[in-house]
C-alpha cells in the first residue's frame, strides 16, 4: 500500500538526517561540503514524504529523538561509510515506494532513488549494478 | 526548531513536471490498447504490455552495451574504467530479458529499439585502425566512435543519460514490480553518467 511505503520512506529520511548530522561531525575537511548539501537535500525529501503522507490521509511518523548506528563512527573514513550506508538504505526505501505509487508519486520516487544511487556511488567511489534491490546484490 | 525553506532548484523541477506529462500520455496509451476498463487500476494491466516493456528495455540495454564494445575497441585504454560498467550494463539486459518472459525475444536477437538518442553500433563492427585516430567510417545508422578518448566517454555519458531520463518517464504506465526493476537500472545508468564524467 502506497501510504505504508510511503511512511517507511520517512522513516528512512528522518534517520538520514539524523545520520548527516553525526556524518557532518566527523567526515573530513574535504567532503565537508557534499555532506552539508546531502544533508540538506534529505532534509527537503522529508519534508516532502510528510506533506506526502498528509496528502494520503495518513499521520506523519515522527522523528525519533537518536537512532542506533550501524557501527561506530569515530573517524571520517567511518563518516563516509556511514553515508553510503543511508543512501543505500534510503535507494531501498524508495525502490519499493516506486513499486508502491502511481503517476506523480511513482515518478517522485524513482527520482529519488536515483539521487541516492548517485550519492551512495560518490561516497564508496563506485556502483552496484541494481541501486535499491536487495534481491539483486 | 523551524526549518529552513528548501532551495528553489526551477531546472529539476521542470524537468520532473515534463517527464511526469510524458509519462501520463504513456500510461493512458498503455491503458488503452490494453483495453482495460475505466475502472482498472496500472494494478490490472495485463501482463504483455509490462512484457513488451521489459523486453524492450533489454535490447535498450543490449545496445548500449554494444556502444560499450565499440569505444573499447577503438580505446582500449579505458578498459579498466569501462568494462565494470559495459557489465553491469550485459547484466541488465540479462535481468530484463530473464523478467520480460520466454516469450521475449533475447536481446542479442531483437533488433534495437529506434531512439535517434541512442545510437547502437554493431559489437562486430570492424575498429577503426590504430594508425588513423577519430577516423571512424561515419554510416548514416552508426555515429564514428570518437578518436579522442575525452569525447568517446562523453557519448557514452551522453548515451547513458538519454536511456535512463527515457526509461524514467516511461515508469508510469508500468506494473508496479516492472517499474521498480526499470527505476533500479535507470538509477545505475545515472550512476554511470556520475562515474564516466567524474574526472
Amino acid at each position: 500500500m502506497s501510504l505504508e511505503a510511503t511512511q517507511a520512506a520517512l522513516r528512512a529520511e528522518h534517520a538520514a538526517v539524523y545520520g548527516y548530522g553525526v556524518v557532518g561531525g566527523r567526515v573530513g575537511d574535504d567532503r565537508r561540503s557534499e555532506a552539508r548539501e546531502a544533508f540538506e537535500a534529505h532534509r527537503a525529501r522529508r519534508d516532502a514524504l510528510v506533506r506526502a503522507v498528509r496528502d494520503l490521509g495518513g499521520e506523519p511518523t515522527a522523528a525519533e529523538a537518536a537512532y542506533a548506528l550501524p557501527f561506530e563512527v569515530p573517524d571520517g573514513e567511518a563518516a563516509v561509510r556511514l553515508a553510503a550506508e543511508l543512501e543505500e538504505r534510503l535507494a531501498g526505501v524508495y525502490a519499493d515506494l516506486v513499486r508502491a505509487g502511481r503517476g506523480e508519486r511513482r515518478r517522485a520516487a524513482a527520482d529519488a532513488l536515483r539521487d541516492a544511487a548517485v550519492r551512495a556511488a560518490r561516497w564508496r567511489g563506485g556502483g552496484v549494478a541494481f541501486p535499491g534491490l536487495a534481491e539483486m546484490a | 526548531m523551524p526549518l529552513p525553506p528548501s532551495r528553489p532548484r526551477s531546472g529539476p523541477r521542470r524537468r520532473t513536471l515534463l517527464a511526469s506529462a510524458a509519462g501520463t500520455a504513456a500510461a493512458l496509451l498503455a491503458a488503452c490498447s490494453a483495453g482495460s476498463s475505466p475502472g482498472g487500476s496500472a494494478a490490472r494491466r495485463t501482463p504483455t504490455a509490462d512484457q513488451r516493456a521489459l523486453s524492450r528495455a533489454a535490447a535498450d540495454s543490449a545496445g548500449l552495451a554494444a556502444l560499450y564494445d565499440a569505444v573499447l575497441a577503438v580505446h582500449p585504454g579505458l578498459q579498466a574504467r569501462l568494462t565494470p560498467l559495459r557489465d553491469t550494463v550485459r547484466r541488465h539486459a540479462e535481468v530484463l530479458a530473464e523478467r520480460a518472459g520466454p516469450a521475449a525475444p533475447s536481446p542479442s536477437a531483437s533488433a534495437p529499439s529506434p531512439s535517434p538518442s541512442a545510437p547502437v553500433p554493431s559489437p562486430s563492427a570492424p575498429a577503426p585502425s590504430a594508425s588513423a585516430p577519430g577516423a571512424a567510417a561515419p554510416s548514416a545508422s552508426r555515429p564514428a566512435v570518437p578518436g579522442e578518448e575525452k569525447q568517446a566517454l562523453r557519448l557514452v555519458a551522453d548515451a547513458e543519460r538519454d536511456l535512463a531520463g527515457r526509461r524514467g518517464r516511461e515508469l508510469s504506465g508500468l506494473g508496479g514490480e516492472p517499474a521498480r526493476l526499470l527505476a533500479s537500472v535507470a538509477a545505475a545508468g545515472a550512476v554511470h553518467v556520475y562515474l564516466l564524467e567524474d574526472d
